[in-house]
């Protein structure tokens, strides 16, 4: 009889104790709860989804250079406008739309391969354009009269990568950039705004993510922990354009509002364009999350909603994010 | 090969483009060069796909426009293929659009070409073709070739074209 009670009791403390691990684990994980999907996997709705953008309203505006299309839906997933013209006058594209930035009241949207960036009212009229001083490569943090621009430098000028640019093309202001590479193909840098007007800036081909706050001075630096330094290159020609890169190390990158940093990792990492890096604002790690699809974007929405572009690029997801309480340690305000 | 390769190559392209003042423009060498292919390029490959597919009759001058979707990424070369496609509108009977594979799906890619072609005026029969089979006929980028009446190749020549020879073509195919 004692030996039975014995055995009940140990039975019980192994089941209290698995519990607790497997709480803990849970709080290690950020849940994500599916809440929207626009588009289909045989691409009806999207041939091929470029960026998206989210408003204040949970608008989503969506490019499409396949459709040389800009559209924009309600929260709800309902088409609300649609916009997208070829031609050189005003307002209209070369090749087709390819990133796109929200400010209060005007959206910012790249040319595939240009320099130019188109200008156009919430409700998708155009109203104007400029041209910044290379390709475009990302454009962030569009606030009033301004708006921040990755290029691919011709000159090879490495103090062109990076700019804040008034909408008549003027440069206001030139970001430095560490480390980068005098390859002129190794220079994409992936960009987010934050809430607090900050910026991330973090290179496509080299591990090396960077922090800036409001007037562009940088804060921190760091590098993802077990990826290469770069990416393997083939030489394919002489000069600054010969070095093409043969895999990506950064994909993406995005701001969760309480200021965490999630890095989309590329093909270095255990489960590619799967892996999310999650750092605070200096640089420490604090969790490696896995998406449930593979996703070739992120962005978090400024009430926490994480959208990802799945299944070819055909399908914009839309996913609730719950994150531990420790989070909420790490924040720099 | 992968988006992301994809994504890579079409950067080089860009850069190629942007940044040699005449990097989309052919030297001569380059031009001597595809003299001598020329005479190799069978337009058997362009009618079979023309007569089997359309039902063409094969006897009048067409043009097959083949096209890599990453080489235009070149902006040079999509703006003159489509300033072209834009001429031959009333001629559309007579054009082709050939569109190399990719490692999409060929529902994914025929969707996405339809898509393209419909938001850039494209109204030409479409067919995607394996890029083996087209570089085994000596066509590796995206090109244009004029068949005359008899089936025989009479130009071919890749993007960016001339506004001398772009003219000829449309008067080529206006006959």
């Amino acid at each position: 009889m004692r030996y039975r009670i014995l055995q009940i009791v140990l039975l019980a403390l192994v089941y209290v104790n698995l519990g607790l691990f497997g709480q803990t684990d849970r709080n290690n994980k950020i849940a994500l709860t599916e809440v929207l999907t626009i588009g289909d996997t045989l691409g009806s709705t999207f041939s091929e989804v470029g960026d998206i953008a989210i408003d204040s309203q949970e608008n989503i505006y969506v490019t499409d250079r396949y459709q040389f299309a800009i559209k924009k839906f309600s929260q709800n997933g309902n088409l609300l406008a649609e916009y997208g013209k070829r031609g050189k006058e005003v307002g209209e594209f070369q090749s087709g739309p390819a990133r796109i930035e929200l400010s209060d009241n005007s959206v910012a949207v790249s040319d595939v391969g240009t320099s130019k960036i188109v200008l156009l009212t919430k409700e998708l009229q155009p109203t104007g354009d400029f041209n910044t001083v290379g390709p475009i490569v990302d454009i962030a943090q569009f606030r009033g009269d301004h708006i921040c621009c990755s290029v691919l430098t011709l000159s090879g000028d490495a103090s062109e990568i990076l700019a804040v640019y008034s909408k008549n093309g003027e440069v206001t202001k030139r970001v430095p950039v560490m480390d980068p590479s005098s390859m002129t193909t190794l220079q994409v840098l992936w960009l987010c705004g934050d809430h607090m007007n900050g910026l991330i800036a973090a290179y496509g081909f080299r591990n090396r993510i960077m922090v800036y706050d409001s007037s562009m001075r940088l804060i921190s630096s760091f590098r993802v922990t077990g990826l290469p330094d770069e990416a393997p290159t083939d030489t394919i020609a002489e000069g600054k354009f010969g070095v093409v890169p043969k895999l990506e190390l950064i994909r993406a990158v995005a701001v969760y509002p309480d200021s965490l940093i999630f890095v989309l990792g590329g093909d270095f990492s255990s489960h590619p364009s799967r892996d999310v890096y999650v750092f605070d604002y200096r640089g420490n790690l604090l969790e490696t999350c896995l998406l449930p699809h593979e996703t070739g974007l992120l962005y978090i929405d400024a009430k926490g909603f994480l959208y990802t572009r799945e299944h070819d690029k055909t399908l914009i997801r839309k996913y609730r994010m719950k994150l531990s309480n420790r989070y909420k340690e790490k924040v720099v305000k | 090969m992968k988006g992301t390769s994809r994504f890579f190559l079409a950067i080089f392209l860009v850069l190629i483009c942007f940044g040699t003042e005449n990097g989309c423009h052919k030297t001569q060498e380059e031009t001597n060069r595809r003299d001598e292919s020329e005479s190799k390029l069978s337009g058997r490959f362009f009618l079979s796909i023309w007569m089997d597919s359309t039902g063409g009759s094969g006897s009048k001058a067409f043009l097959a426009i083949v096209i890599y979707f990453e080489d235009l990424s070149c902006v040079t070369c999509l703006n003159n293929l489509l300033d072209l496609s834009d001429s031959l509108q009333s001629n559309h009977e007579n054009v082709m659009l050939l569109v190399a594979r990719t490692q999409d799906t060929y529902v994914l890619q025929r969707r996405r070409m339809e898509a393209w072609c419909w938001a850039n005026h494209l109204r030409f029969p479409l067919f995607l073709v394996s890029p083996d089979s087209l570089k085994q006929n000596l066509v590796g980028r995206t090109s244009v070739a004029l068949l005359d009446s008899s089936g025989d190749v009479e130009l071919f020549e890749s993007f960016p074209l001339s506004a001398v020879l772009s003219k000829y073509i449309i008067r080529k195919l206006r006959e």
